[in-house]
């Protein structure tokens, strides 16, 4: 459950197990995070545990093999504990879906929070393997994107939903780390979402195969166009101009 | 006003018409307008329209495409309209509603541009399922002198 006065509130339907890593990918630039996500939780057969909710989430139900399912839900599978959302988050709502995952995992003592997301770049297009980059809350999850060769974010601004999540775990002394990688801000990103499973993969030490996703890819673009475009007005109020403006210098 | 002229003032009444209709479904329906067409079996792509200093640059998502003899871009006045051909058709049978059963083997979508254009100058390129179409604006330059 969420603490007293929370908008959002978690529900464990099977009892969720502590030490593990909670891996987020919520509707965001791209689709990356979701589409990564969602892929981790079919191809790893995982197993549903939970559900996330709030009164403010848009009024639908989600169905899937002809049961109704909650529109963010969690599943695992041997110490990974993946977080989904089928609706894109509104921004005035983020800070709260984060106080309350964040604060969710330090009671779980969930060992370390990976965000799966996408970082726009204008010229996509051009781009064949998309690069993924690491950000590091903690002294110690950027020693971690260090020692597995994980590019390290060194100067520049976060914005969006992982944005407030790295936040919420920077206040609360939470390990988190978070994987972007370049990526097509309106348009779903398959290709994106397989390079961030890739560099996942070498954190949690799990082998994922990307190559069903990549051969996938025109299928996920043509049936996540909706999605996309409920998801881009959210993306459009989370100020992702930041991403490309210099932090102080002197700061 | 001969039957040709007649014609031709009915047929860009028409247009205009059709876009206005198009323009305020955009309006009332926002991001619930369904991004399908059963009657013409197409999909809507995503599409985004970027504008800079004397150029607009049109991005289309277009999965599913193969090649570019399937791409058909036309420019009419404001309006831009691509339609293109999927290499195979998509159904969506598991949905409920008017997806049930029908199948989509095109895509189409019109676009009003933000600016007057040069259609004559633009050029357009497709890359893994992406088009991307540079038309230059129509501009009229003035030199300002600075004393």
């Amino acid at each position: 459950m969420g603490e007293a006065g929370d908008i959002f509130s978690i529900v464990e339907v099977k009892e969720v197990s502590s030490g593990g890593t909670l891996v987020a990918g919520l509707p965001d630039v791209g689709l990356v995070g979701a589409i990564s996500a969602s892929y981790l939780v079919k191809k790893l057969e995982m197993q549903e545990v939970g559900y996330m909710d709030s009164d403010k989430l848009p009024p639908v139900l989600v169905f899937h093999d002809e049961r109704p399912t909650m529109p963010i839900r969690m599943y695992e599978r041997d110490g990974v504990v993946v977080l989904i959302s089928e609706v894109p988050i509104p921004a005035a709502l983020m800070p709260e879906l984060a106080k309350t995952m964040v604060g969710w995992a330090e009671r779980k003592g969930l060992s370390r929070l990976v965000v799966l997301g996408g970082i726009p770049v204008p010229n996509r297009i051009d781009i064949e393997r998309p690069e993924v980059i690491g950000v590091g809350v903690l002294d110690g999850d950027r020693e971690l994107l260090k020692k597995l060769g994980i590019e390290v974010l060194k100067e520049g601004f976060l914005a969006g939903s992982y944005a407030l999540i790295a936040k919420e775990c920077l206040r609360r002394e939470v390990p988190c780390v978070a994987l972007l990688a370049q990526s097509y801000l309106q348009y779903p990103d398959p290709g994106a979402a397989a390079a961030v499973l890739e560099t996942l993969s070498k954190i949690i030490d799990i082998e994922i195969d990307v190559r069903p996703l990549l051969d996938q890819e025109e299928e996920v673009r043509v049936k996540l166009r909706e999605l996309m475009r409920r998801t881009l007005p959210v993306v459009r109020q989370s100020q992702k101009g930041y991403e490309y403006t210099t932090p102080l210098m002197y700061a | 006003m001969s039957e040709d002229e007649f014609f031709r003032v009915f047929e860009r009444v028409r247009r205009e018409v059709n876009r206005m209709f198009r323009e305020l479904e955009e309006l009332v329906w926002g991001e619930e307008r369904p991004m399908f067409d059963v009657t013409r079996r197409c999909l809507e792509p995503l599409a985004h329209v970027r504008e800079e200093e004397d150029r607009v640059v049109v991005t289309v998502d277009l999965p599913y495409v193969r090649r570019r003899e399937d791409i058909d871009v036309r420019i009419s006045g404001r309006d831009l309209v691509i339609e293109a051909k999927m290499r195979r058709s998509v159904q969506y049978s598991t949905l409920a509603g008017v997806y049930r059963d029908v199948s989509f083997d095109t895509y189409r979508k019109v676009i009003r541009l933000p600016e007057d254009v040069e259609p004559s100058g633009a050029t357009a390129r497709f890359k893994r399922g992406m088009l991307e179409i540079t038309i230059p604006k129509r501009v009229r330059r003035f030199r300002v002198s600075v004393e």
